[in-house]
């Protein structure tokens, strides 16, 4: 591959929230120029205010605004942007959209539209992993068309459990786990129709199903010269339906051997593909401490924040760097680790409520800060949360020498930290910093399935509770019936002889 | 004032008395004092016995939905009044022999899991509603029968919106 150097002065930012707020911080101080793209409902939003120019781009459905490929392009070329940003989600992966913008004469900020479409078709990137010697789950490499072709394929790899995936697919969907013969049928069926409603695609492969891995990806980093590097890895195992909560740099359960390993084939997989930009190879890792490709993501992802804060590194100045022609600045022996760093995603959902999502005005917003902590969020007081974006509202990290100084300031941080008027995944947060397991690092994708429902039941101060809510009741009604009694009223420091219990219990 | 919460079949009885930034609470023999600060419509900030508590709350069809710092519960307090009426008619008073099934936020159906009549029990998948680019499955609370389907997938829903009733056993 041949560097290009291509002339980057004005980025347009493809993407809106705390990532569209990140993309022009690192704009900023590379001083490139940004603009910014907006809906209807995000014209109050913060990424609007912090741009040299905010073009509107539609209503609020993401479909006709933020996934509308000729209005973004078009105000690209308005105003005179020379490379576009995509972000994640939205059209961060749309071999589509990156080769619209390419035949613009604009610049990807990302991977060529072809590494793109590869990754993003999973039998196609198994196939190619496999035979670049990545080890991947055992499985198929083409979609499977009948139960009975499913069966061979089954007893070749000694059996169930097995999981079915859309080969079209992401987010959960079309997936299924199949434990026993009797549910194949019926599975398989059910798995086609979801892919089908999902991605307009029934194709569906087969893979042995590895019970509760941990999930362990790698980030790397590839200059269009082909130079590339690793960049550690994250432990990414706390999610909910596929969905990440809590990621950390570096995973507790690597020896150093199988770090340079997996680094190894991380950077492999990234040559085979013919990588430009940051990429993120994610693994399961099962419980003997193999590893197998999952899929790589072309784009920069939500927890890229913990690699920059646990190697002091700026990785969308870097993307922005790369897609400019110019070469890595470091190579592979000058990245170390400087620390331990830990990424909670605070999304706006009901934890007390199987985490639905919680919507409305934000009525008080106070990050906290101090030593070690970031927080990157895209809101601000009085910020509408609707139900036409992602729930994500900002990412709390915390730093520190190590990873318990890390839980330790995660702890402080999450406790300063208010959101008043929806509710977070906070209180989450905080009891999985609490959970022995998750602070001896002995935990699995499988944690929060395990832990949730006694986190939820937990009915600790209940008496302080009561009286609070005694107080709140009687404040609400609003009649103050003894205005002036004895009591010695005056003192603000009057104290109660009345002990509550579980009042020395940290409440917030 | 005079609040009650329920405890098992009785009541616990506490007497507020606020006088500017101060409240006292008594119940029998114990009493407490609260210093508290209005900071929004929503929030109040609480020192009881110097030590400070950070209140959110939020509306709620029965009960105080509250959070202390992060955590949250619901509890049920009532004015004297509302404990006349409870001892009146029972703690069902006013409850329906139907449960009704809402959207808890506005979005899109996209799948009703139950045919109309069929029998469901607590725990089961009724709906699946797309929200915020996420599948929210919406389970009954209680066992009783599908009495009535209110809408169809594919179709947008506001919050509040009736999905499904299903008759009590």
């Amino acid at each position: 591959m041949t560097a290009r150097q291509r002339k980057i002065k004005r980025v347009l930012v493809a993407n809106r929230g705390e990532i569209a707020v990140r993309i022009i911080r690192a704009c900023r101080e590379l001083d490139l120029e940004t603009v910014a793209v907006y809906s209807e409902a995000d014209r109050r939003s913060p990424f609007v205010h912090l741009a040299d120019t905010a073009v509107y781009i539609g209503p609020a459905e993401s479909s006709l605004s933020y996934l509308n490929m000729e209005k973004i392009i078009e105000a690209a070329w308005q105003t005179g942007a020379d490379a576009i940003h995509p972000g994640y989600g939205f059209l961060a992966e749309n071999a589509v959209f990156a080769r619209k913008v390419e035949d613009k004469g604009l610049v990807f900020v990302g991977p060529t539209p072809e590494t793109i479409e590869l990754m993003g078709h999973k039998t196609a990137s198994r196939e190619a992993m496999r035979r670049a010697g990545v080890p991947v789950v055992p499985g198929t490499e083409k979609s499977v068309k009948s139960t009975a072709e499913a069966r061979e394929i089954v007893a070749s790899m000694d059996g169930y459990p097995i999981m079915l995936k859309a080969a079209a697919g992401g987010g959960g969907k079309g997936m299924r786990i199949v434990r026993h013969d009797a549910e194949l049928d019926r599975a398989l069926e059910a798995a086609q129709d979801e892919a089908q409603k999902a991605f307009g695609d029934a194709s569906i492969y087969i893979e042995k199903y590895i019970e509760n891995p941990r999930h362990i990806e790698i980030q790397i980093l590839a200059d269009q010269a082909g130079n590339i590097v690793h960049l550690y890895e994250r432990e990414c195992s706390i999610q909910r339906r596929h969905q990440k909560l809590i990621e950390e740099c570096p995973s507790s359960v690597l020896t150093p051997a199988q770090r340079s390993r997996m680094g190894q084939v991380a950077i492999q997989a990234a040559r085979a593909c013919h990588y430009r930009g940051a990429g993120t190879i994610e693994f399961l890792y099962d419980a003997s401490g193999k590893f197998y490709f999952l899929e790589m993501n072309t784009r920069l992802q939500v927890e890229h924040t913990v690699t920059e804060m646990a190697l002091g590194m700026d990785l969308v100045k870097l993307q922005l760097l790369i897609a400019a022609g110019n070469p890595l600045p470091f190579t592979q022996t000058d990245i170390q680790p400087q620390g331990h760093a830990i990424e909670c995603r605070i999304n706006a959902e009901d934890v007390y409520h199987d985490f639905t999502p919680s919507i409305g005005k934000i009525t008080a917003f106070v990050p906290p800060d101090g030593p070690g902590i970031r927080v990157d969020s895209g809101i601000t007081v009085n910020s509408e949360i609707s139900v036409h974006y992602d729930p994500l509202v900002a990412k709390l990290i915390a730093f520190g020498r190590d990873r318990n100084e890390a839980i330790a300031r995660m702890k402080r941080a999450l406790r300063e930290f208010q959101i008043a008027g929806i509710h977070t995944t906070i209180p989450f947060c905080q009891m999985v910093m609490s959970e022995k397991s998750f602070q001896k690092g002995e935990f699995n994708t499988g944690f929060v399935e395990k832990f949730w429902r006694d986190m939820v039941a937990d009915d600790r101060d209940k008496n302080l509770f009561e009286i609070v809510a005694v107080a709140v009741k009687a404040l609400q009604s609003g009649t103050v019936r003894n205005p002036g009694t004895n009591h010695s009223a005056n003192s603000r420091n009057g104290v109660s002889s009345w002990k509550l219990r579980g009042q020395k219990e940290a409440l917030r | 004032m005079k609040l009650f919460v329920p405890d098992r079949k009785k009541f616990k009885s506490y007497e507020v008395n606020i006088s500017g930034h101060l409240m006292e609470i008594r119940e029998g023999n114990n009493t407490l004092r609260i210093d508290f600060e209005k900071l929004s419509a929503t929030q109040y900030s609480f020192l009881i016995n110097q030590k400070p508590y950070l209140i959110e709350t939020f509306p709620t069809g029965e009960g105080i939905d509250v959070k202390i710092g992060h955590r949250r519960q619901v509890v049920p307090v009532l004015t004297e009044r509302e404990k006349i009426a409870r001892e009146l008619f029972g703690a069902t008073a006013g409850l329906a022999k139907e449960e009704i099934i809402k959207a808890p936020m506005p979005g899109l159906i996209l799948k009703i899991e139950v045919e109309k009549g069929q029998q469901v029990k607590p725990g089961d998948p009724l709906v699946v509603m797309e929200a915020m680019k996420m599948e929210n499955e919406i389970r009954a609370k209680f066992a009783g029968k599908v009495q009535e389907i209110a809408m169809e997938p594919n179709q947008t829903v506001e919050k509040g919106a009736v999905l499904i009733k299903i008759g009590k056993v």
